[in-house]
């Protein structure tokens, strides 16, 4: 217990530099005002967000924010969204980095959170995102408060690396849990991988007309297969970095994962099937918000040598 | 600890009774025969009721500590996605008359039925069209056509009723070269609202 406190004690005190944080917060934005603009340009702010009593579609639940302000009214609800898109705009920008994102935190939280059944894991992702960037400091480089700091937009200014780490946890619980709680027939391997063949066919999700998918069946079923395996493994990924960080030490597996840098075909695999899912499923911006997280598997450093290079 | 699965349709016996939940529990079912256990289909389902009440009674207490952070944190957890697929979706359909015959004006996914297609097709939304094949969710299902029925009125000025239906079709078994289309389709949840009086 002791010696496991100690590890948690180190991994907290770690620090490196902004950058793989400050990109992480501007994917954020920009995924953010997608999902804020998405909703507005369809008309649907007051139908889902405002209360039933008031016009809306549904009767809602207010949480702490929302009844403070006053309960789900049309008034509250634009004035919510007001805040969230301002404080969307300070955070891709980096102004007060903590602070707009804990307003933004809140105002999107008292939003989705009133209405059930228009919320996804896209949303509670982006809460999640945006309660580390309140926890981390996200605005040490490529920010506006780093330009006020030091005159330039990017610097060397060390901060916690632990939210990163945060993040991976998170991606590891949302990729394993998933996995985990498809039980349902059509994903487990004795019933030919078909689930996909059948999420395709539903109205709810599809893009296209699903009747054709009877023709790519083995399309469906391999990327079924891929999918399903894929998740399952992603408990496996604090397991990755934790032989990557003991590399030296001994041991066979430590080794074996080691042979390989297995973030590159993890990340590659997640990329290809959130790609697809964006391409044949309407899912909102789950697969955005998702394959943001993925910039948490790189070092400032390598993210740094990605953005120098470009 | 917040992401240990849980989910309400754990409890929710319209849930349950879901045709796709009732083709995966038959499955799970058969499977445990094959492993030399020996009960019936209502036998598997009573206990696994059973299990999943204590499971999530067990659930919360063990959360209670924790709850609290996620609740004002937002940092809320949660990873049921696409567990089940739906093997018998629902097509939601509006339908307005005159007084005479009725006739579509939206069905979920067509270009042909479209009114109201901006605000239906988003992601939000078709989340509690597609519910409505997974569950009760009347009230819900109420608030949607209610909220629908005001918009007709103003838009089908000569309209005088709105009914709304979903129709259940089965996807067709996969690699079966004679049905590629959907089957057994049948009309449920029909809701009709008057036009007049909302004007």
């Amino acid at each position: 217990m002791k010696r496991f406190w100690r590890f948690m004690v180190d991994l907290s005190s770690r620090r490196e530099d902004g950058t793989t944080l400050a990109v992480f917060r501007i994917l954020v934005a920009a995924i953010i005002a997608y999902s804020l603009v998405s909703i507005a340009s369809a008309g649907l702010v007051e139908a889902l967000w405002v209360d039933r009593a008031y016009g809306g579609m549904q009767r809602l639940y207010a949480n702490v924010v929302m009844a403070a302000l006053g309960g789900a009214t049309p008034g509250t609800v634009w004035w919510l969204v007001g805040v969230a898109a301002g404080a969307t705009v300070c955070l891709g920008l980096g102004i007060y980095g903590r602070v707009s994102a804990f307003v933004l935190l809140q105002s999107y939280y008292a939003l989705y959170i009133s209405n059930g059944l228009a919320t996804g894991g896209y949303d509670m992702l982006i809460s999640n995102a945006l309660w580390l960037l309140v926890l981390g400091d996200s605005t040490a480089t490529l920010s506006v408060d780093c330009r006020r700091r030091h005159g330039r937009w990017s610097s060397d200014d060390l901060v916690a690396a632990w939210p990163r780490y945060a993040l991976i946890w998170q991606l590891a619980l949302v990729y394993g849990f998933t996995g985990i709680q498809k039980l349902g027939g059509p994903w487990l391997p004795g019933n030919g991988y078909t689930a996909l063949y059948y999420v395709m066919h539903d109205p709810t999700w599809m893009r296209f007309d699903g009747t054709f998918v009877a023709s790519i069946v083995p399309v469906a079923q391999f990327s079924t297969a891929l999918s399903w395996h894929w998740e399952h493994a992603g408990f496996l990924l604090p397991l990755v970095f934790w032989f990557r960080a003991t590399s030296d030490r001994r041991g066979r597996v430590r080794a074996a994962f080691n042979r390989f840098d297995l973030r590159k075909p993890w990340s590659l695999i997640g990329i290809t099937m959130h790609l697809g899912i964006i391409f044949m499923l309407n899912v909102g911006p789950f697969s955005l918000i998702s394959m943001a997280y993925y910039v948490a598997l790189w070092t400032p450093g390598e993210v740094r040598r990605v953005l120098t290079r470009s | 600890m917040l992401s240990v699965p849980a989910s309400s349709a754990m409890r929710d016996i319209s849930a349950w009774r879901a045709p796709h939940a009732q083709r995966d529990l038959a499955a799970w079912a058969a499977r445990a025969n094959a492993l030399g256990i020996d009960v019936t289909q209502p036998e598997f389902e009573r206990a696994l009721w059973d299990f999943a009440g204590s499971y999530l009674e067990t659930r919360a207490i063990v959360i209670r500590p924790f709850a609290l952070y996620a609740h004002y944190s937002g940092a809320l957890q949660g990873w049921s996605m696409f567990a089940s697929p739906q093997t018998e979706p629902v097509w939601l359909t509006i339908d307005v008359t005159d007084g005479e015959a009725y006739r579509t004006v939206y069905r979920e996914r067509s270009a042909e039925h479209a009114w109201m297609r901006r605000e239906l097709d988003h992601n939000r939304v078709r989340k509690l069209e597609g519910r409505l094949g997974r569950g009760a969710y009347d009230d819900h299902y109420r608030g949607l056509v209610e909220w629908l029925a005001v918009r007709a009125a103003r838009d089908f000025p000569d309209a005088v009723r709105l009914r709304a239906r979903v129709e259940r079709r089965r996807t067709p078994e996969p690699f079966d070269d004679a049905e590629t289309d959907y089957l057994d389709a049948r009309w449920e949840r029909e809701l009709v609202v008057d036009l007049g009086a909302l004007r």
